[in-house]
């Protein structure tokens, strides 16, 4: 008998261990990434050690690569002044008129209200680490549940949307790109208001998926999140439409979307602490019918709480966009 | 013991390293290091059982830092383990050329392995060209980096037996000594 065990050791070793792999696989699909809580104390170990070690080894790299931007960005310093000169002389004057006819519909004392719940806390973070395969798109940034991430958090930079926190250990949180193929997000052009799903295509662009009848998207558009799904708030800068495919008589057209952020060139993001009502709302009069127009985004407010503040008990819930009464 | 925690430390070290080393490589162009270890394990260990659980501690450890689900690196590397040993078991793998020609075959075949289970679990998409592009272009740039880490491996292998073998051999001239009259 401890002969055949002896023998059989080996075998079941390996069976145990596929059959464990296996399992593992099908428990964590069933997770979804809001329902994630911290992650098991094994992989928070290894998240905590990675990523230390990962800000060591990225240090110079990112030294070398600031140091070769730097020299390249200051090449095209004095166009992009001029440039950004005329397009301050634009934004000021569009300013001048949003705020008129904020006052004329009454909106203003209402933007003063709700200015506290507007503001949502972003938690400055550094990339620590890339995802090493092709396959999976998802990085590892330096801040985690110690200050205050949680796994759903959107994760974002001053032009758009990056991602969303999928697991978290103390000082260390994963952050699945848009990039990636599990990635989804409930999306509207920003123009025509045409839904649609947004969808990483694993490589380098997204798909926007949107329905063919009544839609109307044209390259060019901007695409930005729906503020439905219950993870990103309204209004977050997705991309541009680079291009519509072929309509193949199904329902639906997918149109390429190149995203605002520049996925490849991360280095710091903040993490959005809470969701809540976006400024879009308040561009909106009560009659869908009377929308005004105006800037339907907030690519990303500035940090303008402490990154430590806690999400406020008034925070809208997610999926929730309602006025104050 | 000492061999399994030093090639334990070898894997982890390359897990380490490859998340930071991919900011400067972006990926497909980022060798995977810690897949390395693993087909260096599978190729130059001799305990195949203490190998294959030194895999799964690695496997899952990379799918801690992946974007994967929980398991799926495990599983394909118990895989590329299992592979690799068998191969080694079987064929001639001595030189470079047949180990560089496996580690091309194993990292491809690892790719798609990867597309797969997430098509079958997650999202559906075919296994096409654009997918073999993606694992030929990793799979060259592991095969040209696998020397480095089969050679560890191997260093570590002959470095704890060599050792072993020393502690046998005392063990064994000391109480020859004290039995001879």
């Amino acid at each position: 008998m401890p002969d055949l065990l002896k023998r059989l050791a080996g075998p079941l070793v390996v069976v145990a261990l596929l059959f464990v792999a296996v399992v593992s696989m099908v428990v964590d699909r069933q997770r979804g990434v809001v329902e994630r809580a911290q992650l098991p104390w094994w992989q928070a170990t290894i998240l905590e050690v990675s990523a230390p070690i990962g800000r060591l080894v990225s240090a110079p790299i990112d030294g070398v690569k600031g140091y070769y931007r730097n020299y390249v960005d200051l090449l095209a310093v004095r166009a992009e002044n001029a440039h950004l000169t005329e397009r301050l002389a634009e934004v000021e004057s569009e300013n001048v008129q949003f705020r008129e006819a904020l006052v004329t519909s009454g909106h203003l004392e209402r933007v003063a209200a709700m200015r506290d719940e507007v503001e949502i806390p972003m938690l400055p973070a550094e990339i620590v680490g890339l995802d090493v395969t092709p396959w999976f798109r998802s990085i590892l940034i330096d801040r985690g549940s110690e200050h205050d991430v949680v796994p759903g958090n959107p994760v974002v930079t001053k032009e758009g949307v990056v991602g969303v926190v999928t697991g978290t250990s103390p000082h260390a949180a994963k952050t699945m790109l848009l990039l990636d193929r599990q990635s989804a997000v409930d999306a509207l052009v920003q123009r025509s208001r045409a839904r649609g799903i947004v969808r990483g295509d694993g490589r380098a662009s997204l798909e926007f998926e949107f329905f063919v009848r009544e839609s109307d998207v044209v390259v060019g558009d901007e695409v930005v999140t729906s503020g439905l799904g219950g993870i990103y708030p309204k209004g977050l800068r997705l991309g541009r439409v680079v291009e519509i495919g072929e309509a193949t008589g199904q329902l639906t057209r997918i149109a390429v979307v190149r995203p605002a952020v520049d996925l490849g060139r991360l280095e710091q993001v903040f993490v959005m602490l809470r969701r809540g009502p976006t400024m879009e709302l308040l561009y909106r009069s009560n009659s869908p019918a009377e929308d005004l127009p105006g800037p339907a985004s907030v690519s990303s407010p500035p940090p303008s709480q402490s990154p430590s503040a806690r999400p406020s008990a008034q925070a809208a819930e997610p999926g929730s966009e309602v006025f104050p009464p | 013991m000492k061999s399994t925690l030093a090639v334990l430390a070898l894997g982890f070290a390359g897990l380490m390293l490859q998340g930071g080393l991919a900011r400067a490589l972006p990926p497909p162009w980022c060798p995977d290091l810690s897949w390395l270890v693993v087909v260096g394990l599978g190729l130059r260990w001799p305990g195949f059982v203490s190998g294959f659980l030194v895999t799964a501690v690695l496997g899952f450890a990379m799918d801690a830092v992946s974007g994967s689900l929980i398991g799926q690196h495990a599983l394909l590397r118990l895989g590329t383990y299992l592979v690799a040993a068998i191969a080694a078991r079987q064929l001639d793998l001595s030189g470079g050329i047949p180990t560089a020609m496996l580690t091309f075959v194993l990292s491809l075949g690892y790719g798609f392995g990867i597309v797969a289970t997430r098509s079958l679990l997650l999202v559906p998409e075919p296994l096409g060209l654009e997918v073999f592009a993606i694992a030929a272009v990793q799979a060259v740039v592991n095969t040209l980096t696998a020397g480095p880490l089969i050679g560890g491996v191997e260093r570590i292998v002959n470095r704890f037996a060599d050792e072993e073998v020393a502690r046998r051999s005392g063990l064994a001239l000391g109480h020859a000594g004290r039995t001879r009259p």
